[in-house]
């Protein structure tokens, strides 16, 4: 079922319904029906995949609680018979046990997703260097159909499990629950990857109708399907083109194609994360936020902080802080401080954690070199910034750069803009040297351009109703912008809703008529949302 | 109560104001004939009359010119094609004019890829130019009911409203040359453009047949015969240039020989009309590889009508037409 779908609109006008219609407590349970409705409607044989990991995690949260509390009940019963070694051997014996549980159902997920997501990938590279060595080559022609959402559900379900393993929260005992919580529909897709503390207060805590949440929700709705269906769709047509025959566009033209790409992917993507968090908040759930105005970022530190940042969240708190706290990477750092000084040991722990999880997140992007190659750039940029801190805080102070001066502000936002850019492009073209003959081409084509024809060939300037999709979809690029500035200083809701309710409504039909007549037509062309792919 | 109150107001009020300015939108669609396809009055106005019937999708709406028919054989034919007409539209349409007309021949143009179009993947576009033919609203939205899958409903209501404002937009530059001349009787004439062998790369026909589509002939068959019509089956001329780059018609072609042999119908392949290089030229008999301008439509016309004469004379008409593709491109004039 596609989200910018007819059908998804009536389903979601039917959950929104029996929502509200059904008792308070059972809410949840209407939601349930609907994330598994919604997933078995996208395939059948897929479903399995989400129920074995809903299964698998909750009866090993279910097992590991177990072991917890009876813990718990037999130290406290037996406070006055045990000494300290023998609690601490109980702790320990149970801990070594709990982390066994937890380990093998991360085995079974994580093992399911690497399948799906990374085993023609792995045989590539295994029959790469058979051919090499003159071995023999392994079958890489059978298909695997991807379970929907695969990479979102698992590290969401994953979360959860550490997090009860690290007795953070409790196990939840309802196993419904917990299946509500990893097939979550409006999450599935494309995230935001939440929290079971955070999520489940607002899935199984009633909701009353408030007519705040329905107005804020729907315009969030539509605001979400303006800038997925009238700006991402229009542009993903010509970034495609760009991307695919870039060798034989001018340097300017590729650069174009880059900027336009950027300005694609966070319109498709933070599109479906309004449309969801939309939906959602007329349901009176809180989802949390994936972006924080991205593209006025200083740095590319600061990007990954308000781009896709519960992604960032997660690896941060299941992957960062693990290695950046273990105990050998603190007594590396205490070894390098004889060596190297303070700054490098203070920073180290941090680099090394840094390292893997970018990594990591390459590879979770997608299976192919590109991805790890983008995700390791990512890595050591963040890296470099942390190392460098002091030599450009030394170059500033002797320059004379005020810090809190506008005009370095908007510097060092364009500079991030272009740095984000350039590294964003380096997968999305094909193979890794396509994405480096990408960038390469912008500054070395010798294809000129001296008119604005030549400059977007990928455009029919001469066809009025492009000229008009264009026109729209540029209006949409400066709205989105204006409303990031308005959203630094104050919510642009507030200022939305401040005006009276027939112009409010006057504004919301507009809009609904614009994505009707350009909005559906630039989809026609597209294949759905970007990030669904991961 | 107070928040449902306003809850309820702001809905009544946000679907009003989209049901008046659609209408506003969609006004010049149901009540202006500024579209070829426009046609309910023009259809309307001659119920009763028509006894022959020629039904297709693009290629027989610009192939297609009644009055020179007409002219030939004595008959009241309406070209009842149009463009991207698909199979749904076309048992629709057919079904109401059989209904309301003394039809005694109907012709199913099936011109390249009509048989192997898949729907769902062109967004109800067909579907949308059927539903701007219907004789009112209600017969609109019935249609869609019936004929349309709810995913496309919103696909039908884009491209309406698309039409809308194109029309909305003629209306106010005063432009109404787009509307259709009751002459025609669905014929859509179209300019002369020079078809050059250079500028076609590879194939870009499909000489194959989906089985649903098949399913969906043999209805419009068998309405024919319930309806006590003739029925034969038409390929109209594409360039010479298109049949010389492309392969598997001779394939295709002998598939619906068999097909029509079964179901008891004629079979006319125009392509391999043997006067077809002195009769149509890629200079001036079309517009684009496979659509005919109206020089190439009046040649087909003719040619058409002189077929059809012999036909009901009894005389033979196989050594009017080639015995195969593979013949018919030795004569071609860029073999």
């Amino acid at each position: 079922m596609s989200i910018t779908s007819l059908e998804f609109i009536l389903f979601m006008v039917v959950v929104l319904c029996a929502y509200y219609i059904v008792p308070g407590k059972l809410q949840w349970v209407v939601l349930l029906c609907a994330s598994i409705f919604f997933y078995l409607s996208c395939g059948i044989k897929t479903g399995i995949y989400v129920l074995t990991t809903s299964v698998t995690v909750y009866g090993a949260t279910y097992w590991m609680q177990n072991i917890s509390d009876k813990q718990k009940i037999f130290l406290r019963q037996n406070k006055e018979i045990l000494s300290k070694e023998e609690k601490s051997r109980i702790k320990k014996a149970n801990k070594h046990k709990r982390r066994w549980i937890m380990l093998a159902v991360l085995l079974v997920n994580l093992g399911f997703l690497c399948t799906f997501k990374y085993l023609h990938f792995a045989i590539d590279q295994i029959n790469s260097v058979a051919s090499l060595i003159g071995a023999g080559t392994i079958n890489n022609s059978f298909s695997l159909i991807v379970p929907l959402g695969i990479s979102f559900y698992t590290f969401q379900a994953v979360g959860y499990l550490v997090d009860v393993y690290w007795e953070n929260i409790e196990a939840e005992k309802n196993y419904f629950k917990v299946l509500l919580f990893v097939s979550f529909f409006p999450q599935m897709t494309q995230g935001p990857i939440s929290q079971y503390e955070n999520l489940s207060k607002e899935l199984f805590t009633p909701h009353k109708p408030s007519y705040i949440n329905y107005s804020r929700g729907f315009q969030r709705l539509i605001w979400g399907f303006f800038k997925k269906m009238v700006v991402a769709d229009f542009l993903s047509v010509y970034v495609a083109d760009v991307f695919a025959n870039y060798g034989n566009y001018s340097g300017a033209t590729t650069l174009i194609g880059a900027f336009m790409y950027s300005i694609q992917i966070y319109a498709d993507f933070s599109g479906y994360m309004d449309i969801m968090c939309g939906m959602c908040q007329i349901m009176g759930i809180k989802l949390p936020e994936n972006f924080d105005r991205p593209y006025f970022s200083q740095s590319i530190a600061e990007y990954w902080r308000r781009w896709h940042i519960s992604l960032g969240a997660w690896f941060k708190r299941y992957i960062y802080f693990a290695i950046g706290m273990s105990t050998w990477n603190r007594s590396l750092a205490k070894k390098c401080r004889e060596k190297f000084g303070k700054h490098f040991s203070d920073t180290l722990p941090a680099s090394v954690a840094l390292v893997v999880v970018w990594l990591a997140t390459g590879i979770w992007h997608g299976a192919s070199w590109a991805y790890i190659a983008w995700g390791l750039v990512n890595g050591l940029f963040i890296i470099f910034s942390m190392w460098m801190e002091p030599v450009y805080q030394g170059v500033n102070n002797k320059l004379g750069i005020r810090q809190e001066s506008q005009i370095w502000k908007m510097f060092r936002i364009a500079r991030t803009f272009v740095l984000v850019t350039f590294i964003k492009v380096l997968p999305e073209v094909g193979t890794l040297s396509d994405g480096i003959g990408f960038l390469k081409n912008i500054f070395v084509s010798k294809v000129p351009f001296h008119s604005l024809a030549q400059l977007l060939p990928f455009i029919n300037l001469g066809d009025f109703e492009t000229l008009m999709q264009l026109a729209v979809a540029a209006v949409g690029v400066v709205l989105m912008f204006v409303f990031s500035v308005i959203q630094g200083k104050r919510p642009v809701r507030d200022c939305f809703n401040k005006i009276p309710m027939p112009v409010r409504v006057l504004i919301l039909v507009c809009a609904v008529l614009i994505i009707s007549i350009f909005g559906v037509r630039a989809n026609w062309g597209t294949g759905g949302f970007m990030y669904a792919n991961f | 109560m107070r928040i449902s109150k306003k809850f309820i107001l702001s809905v009544l009020c946000f679907l009003l104001a989209l049901i008046l300015l659609s209408g506003i939108l969609l006004y010049p669609v149901f009540n202006y004939e500024l579209r070829n396809y426009r046609d309910a009055n023009l259809r309307a106005s001659l119920a009763g009359q028509i006894d022959y019937l020629f039904l297709g999708a693009s290629h027989g709406v610009a192939a297609y010119q009644p009055v020179t028919v007409d002219a030939q054989l004595g008959t009241s034919s309406y070209n009842l094609s149009c463009q991207m007409m698909d199979w749904n539209s076309r048992i629709y349409m057919l079904e109401k004019e059989l209904a309301r007309n003394p039809v005694e021949h109907v012709v199913i143009e099936i011109s390249y890829n009509a048989l192997y179009r898949d729907e769902t993947t062109e967004h109800a576009e067909g579907q949308a130019l059927t539903v701007q033919r219907m004789d009112s609203l209600g017969e609109a939205l019935r249609f869609m009911c019936n004929n349309v899958s709810v995913n496309d409903w919103l696909n039908i209501y884009s491209r309406l409203l698309i039409s809308g404002v194109a029309q909305w937009m003629d209306l106010l530059k005063g432009d109404t040359t787009k509307q259709i001349q009751y002459e025609n009787r669905g014929f859509y004439s179209m300019d002369s453009n020079t078809i050059n062998l250079e500028e076609i790369s590879g194939t870009n026909v499909h000489t194959e047949y989906l089985q649903e589509n098949m399913l969906k002939l043999e209805q419009v068959l068998q309405m024919c015969r319930d309806a006590q019509a003739e029925c034969s089956i038409v390929v109209v001329p594409v360039s010479d240039s298109l049949l010389y780059k492309s392969e598997g018609f001779d394939s295709f072609y002998e598939y619906m020989k068999g097909y029509c042999l079964e179901q008891g119908c004629e079979f006319y392949d125009f392509n391999l009309l043997r006067s077809r290089y002195s009769l149509f030229s890629d200079s001036y008999s079309f517009y684009d590889t496979v659509h005919m301008s109206d020089q190439g439509a009046t040649a087909f016309s003719n040619a058409y009508a002189d077929v059809m004469k012999r036909v009901k004379n009894g005389e033979p008409i196989d050594m009017l037409f080639y015995g195969s593709y593979q013949e018919m491109l030795q004569d071609s004039p860029h073999a």
